[in-house]
């Protein structure tokens, strides 16, 4: 226990031999102990003789209280509304980038780029698909490549295009050196 | 809509959040709480000054209010604000003006009130002295004898070790006791 403590709970007569001997610098006599012991008493009753605080105090800093709900409040709504857009935005593109994903099998070219039919001379020839498109790909293979996006890669893209021209003009070369069999073609047709 | 009474099991650490927030109920509690407690703290540190203490007490809310997310809910809030109250105090000690003012309220303002004339006068003396004590011996006087605080707030507040402030706490009441060693022999004991 402090010393201040031992003379604001204790009377002199209590007092044990340490605690007379703990506090005996600061109150040798009773005399000393007693004045020590009334100075905190008063100094402790000095409390009820402070005024009290003005009402407006209390009244100005709950308007700031008030002021700062609102302000803080402000703060969700602005993030909802951020969210709101964010999701309506989100929908809003999904819906522009959406294409119609065809259920039957069409013979089109993997590659848009890619011409169906080779002009020469001014006369239409047919290619047959199967030489067209070595490497031509299943329907649900093209139904996966169409509903998964990926990433498109611009310079793949231009390497098959020029892959396929190269095809193209080999094929078309070859039919054309091969007259007994465009004969036979055109003699079937 | 939540009244005071909802926060009257609220620990001080747990309102501090809320009157972040905004809640009035919350901050009413609080300053039920400390309102009164700070404003008598500032008013016996400034001289006195009613104004002063009213302003000061205002600042600290304000400052609460402000910057309550400063706050570090694993400490006592009660040593928190009474270490800001007292940095306050001391930043007005700094300024000039109110050393001035210091001057002209050396005079003390306090009326005791007393039917024994030796206590009244005993009174008298004890709130001089206490009045006179430097800036640092008066808030160690105060924040232990009229705010009843531990040794171990004392030393969060006022940012010195324990047994420091254990000893000072010591030589101030023999230095109190030297200075009204006139009034021992009157009759102001029961």
């Amino acid at each position: 226990m402090q010393a201040d403590e031992i003379i604001q709970q204790k009377e002199w007569f209590e007092l044990n031999d340490e605690e007379r001997s703990s506090i005996k610098e600061l109150a040798a006599t009773e005399q000393e102990f007693n004045l020590l012991k009334k100075m905190l008493q008063v100094s402790a009753e000095e409390n009820t003789a402070v005024p009290m605080v003005e009402t407006h105090v209390q009244d100005e800093l709950r308007a700031m209280v008030a002021t700062r709900k609102r302000s803080y409040r402000r703060y969700w709504y602005a993030a909802a509304a951020a969210i709101l857009l964010f999701i309506a935005g989100a929908i809003f593109l999904q819906k522009e980038t959406h294409q119609d994903i065809p259920l039957v099998k069409v013979d089109t070219p993997v590659n848009k780029n890619l011409p169906a039919i080779v002009k020469k001379d001014d006369q239409a020839t047919v290619v047959p698909d199967n030489v067209l498109q070595p490497q031509k790909k299943t329907v649900d293979t093209i139904l996966i490549a169409k509903v998964l996006p990926q990433q498109k890669n611009p310079y793949t893209d231009r390497n098959d295009v020029v892959d396929n021209l190269q095809v193209y003009a080999s094929v078309s070369k070859t039919i054309s050196e091969e007259k007994e069999l465009l004969d036979l073609v055109t003699e079937i047709y | 809509m939540i009244s005071r009474l909802s926060y009257k099991t609220y620990r001080d650490e747990e309102l501090v959040p809320l009157i972040q927030k905004g809640y009035t109920a919350a901050f009413d509690e609080l300053y039920e709480r400390y309102g009164q407690k700070l404003f008598s703290y500032f008013f016996r540190m400034l001289w006195k000054n009613k104004e002063l203490a009213e302003d000061c007490t205002q600042d600290i809310f304000i400052k609460l209010i402000k910057h309550a997310e400063n706050f570090d809910e694993g400490k006592s809030f009660s040593t928190w604000i009474y270490s800001i109250a007292n940095n306050m105090c001391k930043n007005e000690y700094r300024k000039k003006e109110v050393r001035v003012q210091h001057q002209q309220l050396e005079k003390p303002v306090l009326s005791v009130s007393a039917v024994n004339p030796d206590m009244r006068r005993f009174k008298e003396a004890v709130h001089t002295c206490t009045n006179d004590l430097p800036e640092e011996k008066k808030a160690l006087y105060i924040l232990r004898f009229h705010e009843n605080l531990s040794v171990p707030d004392i030393s969060n507040i006022l940012g010195i070790p324990e047994g420091t402030i254990k000893s000072r706490i010591f030589y101030l009441l023999k230095e109190m006791k030297e200075k009204l060693k006139d009034y021992e022999t009157l009759s102001i004991y029961p």
